[in-house]
């Protein structure tokens, strides 16, 4: 433990939390030194691990009582930094508060927990014929948690929005320990959507002890398309014919050779032989609806010639079509010892354009770039692909996202879509809002978190960032206690 | 101090009324077309009008976004999306009576067909205002999907002009379905319409809406291409029982638009929005029943509209509320605050309003006992 944090303090601390539950040794910290965004790296001064809510709101009270940084995490698949400790703090640990506190079938809610998994809310709401919407691509792994911090999306953002969207009413720890509540568990609001507000605010304006998520009947009928295509620019056409047809799908995913390549290696799914770009195209409904719809699709995609196209016959094959586009951002580590994950959005008209920019900017940087992306929505995933090891070559791949960022926000689009600014994006902040934008924001933070403990150092730009630099293994990896295969 | 009344038509002319504002510790109240009169509350010293402040700054058809200042009647914003095959999702309310943007967003009102795709907070993507400092901020984008920042474009959907004045928004829009159709039933008795409501929702229909009407009678509305409505209006019939009227067309458009612009019976009439789940039906109708008080209940459920006339109704409202851990929202009308009932929104919005209006120049959040300092 550093020397600047007080005795007495922490002696404080293990008194509200039994033995066990808080870490201050090295092995145990090197697990939550890094998020999903490795490049950042720092040791906190304790991990708390508390299990009940009361514990929660006090070790808030008690970072209050001290003035000690916080950063509330769930299982740290972050991917823009953003529950990376911070030095001079400590992290609470959500993980053990994972309970569904309540599934109401009638009113379609779900009361849960920070940190149950989102994949969990839906298992355990298919038995009532329900499921919750917001799908990313962790959600075997991620929090409720970190997906309202981050205002977490996926492949489904298209038809049925974001988190903020399915987040009814929260139950909060403000940073200085006062507790509020927000919402209902009714779908409209009374007053400003201070839920909404909430959502996506990325730990600075404290921690949810519960949200109530709204949760939607299981489509009755759900058609899944996967379509080869010889060019990307092929794919892209086939979205914008689709847009302009009126059809709001509930995904539409485009794939490109070297994520085809990465999914292939991963996971057993068979891609049409020879092409430069898949496109997922899903839609769900009704039975009415889609026994319509489908027919529709279908004669509209083989309109725009697709080297083939496959239609998923059962869920199995549904599954496997999702397991291949999911698995993309882990699977391109077969491809390459490193690699950036930028997050960036550009109006879909302008998918083209950033597409083909990119391809010239990799080819500049003597980088490969495999892309995968929300073509519904304009949210590329472009993963460039780098070896650390190799001198210049981090410095390189930065340059390169930075550069897809700016190129993106001057074709009108945004510097992340779903992984929101954490500590990566950051210092990208001017590049979308101006100096009053981004005042204006802080104070609302500053009237929240006077002190600035809850998750400092994210989102808003200046400070110096904890270590970068860092390629390759996570910290946990470096001691031995984790291996990526 | 005289009464003002200022129509700007550019952010620096909204700005100097803010700065003049601070300068005289003068409140003021932001207005639109006046269909909700009231909304701002309290008694009105300066007007700040954003009639002038209109017109559509950029509608990207194939990005399905439409971006338009505050002062530009709702009407014409559908006119426009709808040459283009697109509309909002959330159902503007008193749009026929000239509602503006601005006002739409800061009531947070939906109408009954918002029900399928969500309400005006699911649609808003980017926003610019003034608030109580003067600062002209711009928060959120144009593109559908956006994480950076505070979702500020959603905290004004019913900010009420607490917080600031609203001087555009950016909204994502739909693919208008190309027909409607809907049904509107009258069940025997209040507890069969709260059965048969439950029966519908059940039913796996993607109804766009849902509704208790003030009589009891239930109304429903989907939509689809002419197929789809006629296969669930097949799916529909044995579940209603009882005279019920099938509608089409206009006759279809009519019925809705009158829900979708809800007047008052009398004036003076206010009417409030409170936000409920179905399970609170049954006793709130029986309370709001015996206090004299117009009721409907739409969204499936999920909110309640009310009539309100006089201070024994309000009083009476309130009490109700609070036992039932209910929170309202005066959409036309009321007394100086804004919402009613339960409090456990005070402590998080107290604290946005001394970030974005310090010197609390716009309206209060709620009303103040002799000697409190209203927040």
């Amino acid at each position: 433990m550093k020397q600047s944090a007080t005795d007495e303090a922490f002696q404080e601390l293990y008194r509200i939390f039994s033995s066990g539950r808080v870490l201050d040794s090295g092995g145990c910290l090197a697990a939550f030194q890094s998020d999903g965004l490795t490049a950042f790296s720092e040791r906190p001064l304790a991990i708390v691990i508390p299990q009940t809510e009361d514990e929660v709101v006090e070790a808030v009270r008690w970072c209050h009582r001290h003035r000690i940084p916080f950063v509330a995490r769930g299982s740290g698949t972050s991917l823009s930094g953003g529950s990376l400790p911070c030095a001079n703090g400590i992290v609470i640990a959500l993980n053990r508060l994972n309970r569904i506190l309540e599934i109401r079938p009638e009113e379609r809610t779900a009361t849960v927990q920070p940190g149950t998994i989102n994949l969990a809310v839906t298992q355990a709401a298919r038995p009532h014929g329900l499921y919750y919407a917001p799908d990313p691509s962790s959600q075997q792994v991620c929090t409720i948690g970190g997906n309202v911090a981050f205002n977490s999306g996926g492949a489904h953002c298209l038809k049925y929005g974001m988190t903020a969207n399915h987040v009814l009413g929260l139950r909060v720890v403000l940073p200085d320990g006062e507790i509020v509540q927000t919402g209902s568990s009714s779908l409209e609001m009374a007053g400003p959507d201070s839920v909404g507000l909430f959502v996506g605010s990325e730990g600075l304006f404290g921690v949810a002890l519960q949200i109530t998520l709204r949760l939607l009947p299981l489509p009755q009928s759900v058609h899944t398309v996967m379509a080869g295509y010889r060019t990307i620019e092929q794919a892209g056409e086939a979205v914008s014919q689709i847009i302009a047809d009126g059809m709001l799908p509930a995904a539409l995913e485009i794939m490109d050779a070297l994520a085809i390549e990465a999914a292939s290696a991963a996971v057993d799914v068979k891609y049409p032989a020879g092409v430069e770009a898949v496109l997922i195209v899903e839609l769900d409904g009704t039975e009415t609806h889609i026994a319509q719809e489908k027919t529709r699709l279908d004669r509209l995609l083989q309109l725009t010639s697709p080297v083939e196209m496959t239609v998923a016959g059962c869920d199995a094959e549904r599954a496997s079509i999702w397991r291949g586009r999911k698995s993309v951002f882990s699977a391109v580590g077969r491809l390459s010892p490193d690699f950036i994950v930028q997050d960036s959005v550009v109006p879909r008209t302008k998918l083209g354009e950033a597409l083909r920019a990119i391809k010239s900017m990799a080819m500049e940087a003597g980088l490969r770039v495999a892309n995968v992306f929300h073509a519904g929505d304009g949210n590329l995933h472009p993963l460039i692909l780098f070896d650390g090891n190799v001198p210049g070559e981090l410095e390189r791949a930065e340059s390169l996202a930075s550069a897809i960022v700016g190129m993106c926000v001057g074709l009108g689009g945004s510097i992340t879509g779903e992984h929101g600014v954490g500590m990566e994006k950051r210092h990208l902040m001017p590049a979308m809002f101006s100096e009053t934008d981004i005042a204006a924001m802080h104070s609302i933070r500053m009237a929240i978190d006077p002190h600035e403990l809850s998750n400092p150092g994210k989102m808003f730009p200046g400070g110096e960032a904890p270590s970068l630099a860092l390629s390759g293994l996570h910290p946990l990896e470096k001691t031995g206690g984790l291996s990526r295969e | 101090m005289s009464d003002r009344n200022d129509q700007p038509d550019s952010v620096a002319g909204f700005q100097q009324i803010v700065e003049c504002a601070r300068k005289n510790c003068h409140r003021i109240v932001v207005s639109g077309a006046r269909t909700k009169q009231r909304l701002a509350g309290g008694q009105p010293a300066w007007i700040v009008s954003t009639k002038k402040y209109c017109g559509i700054v950029e509608h990207q058809a194939s990005d399905f976004t439409i971006s338009v200042r505050a002062g530009t009647p709702v009407r014409k914003v559908s006119e426009v999306l709808s040459s283009q095959g697109q509309f909002l999702p959330f159902d503007p309310v008193f749009a026929d009576s000239g509602a503006t943007v601005g006002g739409m967003v800061a009531s947070g009102m939906n109408g009954p067909c918002r029900l399928r795709f969500g309400g005006v907070r699911d649609f808003v993507i980017g926003c610019q205002f003034i608030d109580g400092l003067g600062r002209a901020v711009r928060a959120g984008g144009k593109v559908v999907k956006n994480a950076a920042g505070f979702d500020l474009p959603k905290f004004l959907a019913g900010s009420a002009g607490r917080f600031g004045i609203i001087l555009e928004m950016t909204f994502k829009v739909f693919p208008k379905p190309p027909c409607y159709q809907s049904l509107c039933t009258r069940p025997e008795s209040a507890g069969e319409s709260a059965r048969l409501l439950g029966r519908m929702v059940h039913s796996r229909i993607d109804f766009d809406a849902l509704e208790i009407l003030e009589d009891h009678r239930v109304a429903a509305r989907w939509s689809g291409d002419a197929q789809v409505c006629d296969a669930i209006r097949q799916q529909l019939a044995p579940l209603v029982t009882g005279q019920t009227e099938w509608m089409t067309g206009s006759a279809d458009a009519a019925f809705w638009s009158e829900l979708s612009n809800p007047g008052t019976a009398l004036p003076g009439d206010w009417i409030v929005k409170v936000p409920i789940s179905r399970a609170h039906i049954p006793a709130l109708d029986h309370h709001l029943f015996q206090a004299g008080i117009a009721r409907r209940f739409s969204v499936a459920g999920n909110l309640a509209v009310l009539r309100i006339s006089g201070a024994e109704q309000l009083e009476s409202l309130e009490r109700i509320l609070v036992q039932l851990h209910l929170t309202g929202q005066f959409v036309v009308g009321g007394p100086e605050h804004f919402l009613t009932g339960a409090t456990t929104w005070r402590p998080f919005l107290q604290r946005i309003k001394s970030a974005l209006d310090p010197e609390r120049i716009f309206a209060p959040l709620s009303a103040c006992s002799p000697g409190e300092v209203m927040p």
